[in-house]
């Protein structure tokens, strides 16, 4: 049985079991945490408040080692998506869409993309987080089409 | 002019092939005895020895299985497939310096029969495989497990930006098969494909690749022996000259998926090598 989301788009070929959870190292513990409460966690450098992801112990442009651990708000856009067709992993549902996103805060972070049909995905479209379960009862943030922005605005938002 | 010009002094390759039929140190101690028999050397000349980081073959088992006396300088170089190219860079810096007389670079693996990256590696334990910088970590839950689905992200955004499509592809593969063809010893001796071919291959990641822009996994070992110049005019070649090699590991790039740096479009290792030739 499938652990993944219902969509509204039923899937082809359902998952046959459960997604994999991530593994967590020290410097990325807290965004995998943050997920499994339902938050989209982002690290940003306590001295220059410059974002990073992924996570890392120190910041690339100031050098400091002291860094927040922030709530996301979730929303971005598309910067690049592909469909793997092969081979199917049975702990994914397909059509399996995989997508970069460009977070609002100035980070991009790699997931899925769904209720949306793959014809239908385009670089620059709005999109917001939700979350999905997997196995080790974790969470990680995938993507939606962003409910809020159905004004049919193509380009970056914010 | 640099004093001691490095050279290539021999070339060692086993047969590609979908299932060798011995172990991947096996195929290491053939292609280096392979490459050392081209030059003229024996294994008590080997004293530098470089592969990289994805790659089974201990230093210590090659020498014990070979009979080489003592290496005095080993590396590995990191990454993937970019990483085997790097080896040379090492070996010239090795034989250049006078750290070492006689390198060799390696790369040995039964890619095809046991390890095939085309599979997905889905263990639990994958986030700690290979070079340690953790991009599996950031894309193996979300089902992207193979190179092809990894750098598909880029070539996504590319085709985007140039409005481009599969079959703008096609002449690469093309191309390349076109000259792995006049190998005897690779699995598609002869056979080169066609434009026809590639655009009836199946998908792998769509829109980006098709089977035929994915390289053929293979079984087989390689070897190459780097020398000095002035060392290699008693040798059995005539040797190849290493005008130059270089690496490069620009800033936000990761070890096979590169979703960071600023510009996906632009391949910033690539270009830094360029300007460093």
């Amino acid at each position: 049985m499938t652990t993944n989301v219902k969509a509204t788009i039923p899937a082809n070929v359902p998952a046959t079991m459960p997604r994999p959870q991530p593994l967590p190292g020290r410097d990325s513990a807290f965004f995998w945490d943050g997920a499994a409460r339902g938050e989209l966690m982002g690290q940003r450098c306590a001295a220059c408040k410059l974002f990073r992801h992924p996570p890392r112990p120190m910041c690339p442009n100031c050098q400091s080692v002291e860094r927040e651990e922030v709530r996301l708000s979730g929303r971005g856009t598309i910067h690049a998506f592909i469909h793997p067709v092969h081979p199917m992993i049975p702990m994914f549902d397909y059509p399996l869409t995989c997508v970069l996103v460009d977070l609002e805060e100035g980070i991009r972070i790699f997931s899925n993309l769904y209720e949306c049909e793959k014809e239908d995905v385009r670089i620059g479209m709005p999109v917001e987080v939700f979350f999905v379960p997997t196995a080790g009862d974790k969470q990680v943030p995938v993507f939606r089409p962003a409910r809020d922005a159905k004004a049919g605005s193509k380009g970056a938002r914010s | 002019m640099k004093r001691n010009k490095a050279v290539i002094a021999g070339i060692g390759q086993t047969e590609f092939s979908k299932n060798s039929g011995r172990s991947e140190l096996q195929l290491s101690c053939e292609a280096i005895k392979l490459a050392l028999d081209d030059a003229g050397l024996a294994p008590s000349d080997v004293d530098g020895f470089s592969t990289f980081t994805i790659d089974n073959n201990e230093d210590v088992d090659i020498i014990r299985s070979m009979g080489i006396e003592t290496l005095r300088f080993s590396s590995r170089t990191p990454h993937g497939g970019g990483g085997s190219m790097a080896t040379i860079a090492h070996g010239m810096a090795a034989v250049e310096s006078g750290l070492c007389n006689t390198f060799v670079c390696l790369r040995a693996m039964n890619e095809r029969s046991e390890a095939r990256f085309g599979i997905a590696h889905m263990a639990p334990n994958s986030n700690n495989k290979g070079s340690g910088s953790g991009f599996l970590e950031w894309s193996m839950p979300f089902g992207a497990a193979t190179p092809a689905a990894w750098t598909g992200i880029q070539a996504q955004r590319y085709m985007a930006r140039y409005g481009l499509t599969n079959a703008d592809f096609a002449p690469i593969s093309v191309l390349q098969r076109k000259n792995a063809a006049t190998n005897p010893l690779a699995w598609y001796y002869q056979k080169p494909i066609t434009i026809e071919d590639h655009q009836s291959s199946r998908w792998i990641v769509e829109p980006v690749f098709r089977l035929l822009d994915c390289c053929q996994e293979s079984d087989g070992g390689v070897a190459l022996v780097i020398t000095t110049e002035e060392r290699a005019r008693d040798l059995r070649q005539k040797p190849a000259l290493i005008a130059h090699a270089t690496q490069s590991i620009p800033f936000d790039t990761e070890t096979v998926t590169n979703f960071y740096h600023k510009d996906l479009t632009v391949f910033d290792s690539g270009v830094q090598c360029a300007k460093e030739l």
